[in-house]
């Protein structure tokens, strides 16, 4: 067994080889052809707790008896018989040997991530054998994980409206898109309302930017409180205009929440002296619902909403139009 | 060109079948879950024409790993896979409930793994069929086109490649990818002659 001590007096190469060994930060494991241990480094004696001389001549198993018919035995099997190499990636292969550290905060042993690396060794008129090199990857790991829960943050950030935090056009876009091919597969009814805030640009004019911003988020709150089922959705759709998915809705179910969510909004009774409608701050809504037909486009939909819009609009604002479809 | 006959040929397809049977038993106790690893044929071509079957689109980057293995003879392998298809199979066998757009460097290395099983397994075939002995590197972990990955641009556009299909079916998905030898045509002649000593052991 190739140790400091075993080395010490033995030739200047023997010795360097073994401060080497002794000073590496990889965990070095060596089998001889009948994969007995013939070389086991300090850091593999550091983590696994198990000291050389209690390995000296062990088949690795008998070291580590989990280790049994797992792909580390096939893969030291495969170098010393056939001289091909193997990986074992640290994703595939949990911590294949109970090896630990102590963790600095809490001083709780933690079990060290993996990489291992199976080499076949040929040396002129020696048996093969086997080096097993243990790389730990506990940093890299934590590392993806954070970057992992980074980029699903901001996945989420980017399907919110930063003023209001309801959903964004974006989440808007992905959920209709869903939602009418749903509808579409089952033959159910899917529903949309378009709101928008009456003379809203008046409000931003003699209140100012930060009240209009206050205005949108306290808007958006309640049109959001209206809606109770969970596949439900409100999102702004773009400067004072939002938008209401309502799956398996009919007319008269998505008028009602319409309703609702015009009289909910005058209630807060926001104070709008421009406003030719009211004192107070006002919504239109347009309601349209379809049975999503092969012949029916996601677009058809969204543009009944909008005439519907336009229409509560030139009825005079503050009110909920339901579009009509043309008989067909 | 080099071509093969049927026998020789659906011989060959049969022991690559049974070897690499073997790796996707390795790989399904990895993940727990069964996995299914075919061979449907093979056919030799040159390193040109492989780079164009690979390519699945201008700049479409393919993802490889490779392996060097010298003995009897020396050869290249290379597993090869389009670059989504790659990201979808790691996440199968990793089960990563949140992807990024790209492999990180930890499933890199399960990609360079699951290369690394497969090519052994089929390199273990050619040595048991021709009686030859080989020892590998290491699985390196490559993206590029496939003109890169096979390095198309730097070999003779002759040099000829063992061009392997393989169907790898998990969770009732089935991804196709391919394994290429690169090898020079002595290599290749002797690989055929031990086929053809094979076959003529197969009782007819």
């Amino acid at each position: 067994m190739l140790t400091k001590q075993s080395a010490k007096d033995g030739p200047p190469e023997a010795k360097l080889l073994a401060a080497v060994m002794d000073a590496i930060n990889v965990g070095v494991i060596v089998l001889d052809q009948n994969e007995c241990v013939v070389c086991w480094n300090p850091w593999v004696e550091k983590v696994s707790g198990i000291a050389v001389d209690a390995v000296h001549g062990k088949r690795l198993t008998e070291v580590f008896p989990e280790l049994e018919g797992k792909r580390i035995q096939s893969a030291a099997r495969s170098a010393l018989r056939n001289g091909y190499a193997s990986i074992l990636s640290q994703s595939l292969n949990k911590a294949p040997f109970p090896l630990f550290t102590r963790e600095p905060a809490t001083e709780g042993l933690i079990r060290i991530q993996q990489a291992i690396h199976v080499l076949p060794l040929h040396m002129e008129g020696m048996a093969p054998h086997c080096l097993i090199q243990i790389f730990d990857v506990t940093p890299a790991v934590s590392r993806e994980r954070i970057l992992r829960e980074q980029a699903q943050e901001m996945r989420a950030f980017s399907h919110i409206d930063g003023l209001t935090e309801i959903a964004n056009r974006r989440r808007y876009d992905e959920c209709v898109e869903d939602e009418f091919r749903r509808a579409k597969r089952n033959g159910t009814l899917l529903s949309l309302i378009m709101i928008d805030i009456d003379y809203f640009k008046a409000y931003n004019d003699s209140y100012g930017h930060q009240m209009g911003d206050a205005c949108l988020t306290r808007i958006a709150d309640t049109l959001n409180a209206a809606l109770h089922r969970p596949g439900d959705l409100v999102a702004r759709y773009g400067g004072e205009e939002f938008v209401v998915v309502l799956p398996c809705t009919d007319r008269e179910g998505a008028y009602q929440i319409a309703e609702h969510m015009r009289s909910q909004v005058e209630a807060l009774n926001i104070r709008h002296a421009a406003s030719a409608v009211a004192d107070h701050v006002t919504i239109s809504l347009g309601v349209a619902s379809v049975v999503p037909l092969h012949s029916r486009e996601l677009d058809e939909l969204q543009d009944y909403a909008d005439k519907a819009l336009y229409q509560a609009k030139h009825a005079g604002r503050n009110r909920v139009v339901v579009y009509d479809a043309p008989a067909t | 060109m080099i071509t093969l006959s049927d026998i020789q040929h659906d011989a060959l397809v049969e022991i690559f079948n049974i070897s690499i049977g073997r790796a996707a038993a390795a790989m399904s106790s990895i993940v727990n879950e069964e996995i299914t690893l075919a061979v449907p044929s093979f056919r030799f071509m040159t390193i040109g024409e492989a780079a164009d079957a690979l390519c699945t689109g201008e700049g479409r980057r393919i993802c490889g790993v490779t392996q060097t293995y010298n003995g009897t003879f020396d050869a290249e392998a290379i597993l090869m896979f389009p670059e989504e298809r790659s990201l979808e199979i790691v996440r199968m066998m990793v089960g990563e409930s949140f992807p990024l757009n790209e492999l990180s460097e930890l499933e890199q290395e399960a990609m360079s793994e699951i290369g690394n099983i497969i090519l052994n397994a089929c390199i273990g075939t050619i040595a048991n069929i021709i009686g030859g002995k080989f020892t590998s590197t290491l699985p390196a972990f490559r993206l590029g086109t496939s003109r890169e990955i096979l390095h198309a641009d730097e070999k003779s556009a002759d040099d000829f490649v063992l061009f392997i299909y393989i169907d790898f079916i998990m969770a009732k998905r089935e991804i196709h990818g391919y394994v290429a030898f690169l090898m020079n045509i002595p290599s290749i002649a002797g690989l055929l002659e031990s086929v053809d000593r094979f076959i003529g052991k197969i009782p007819q």
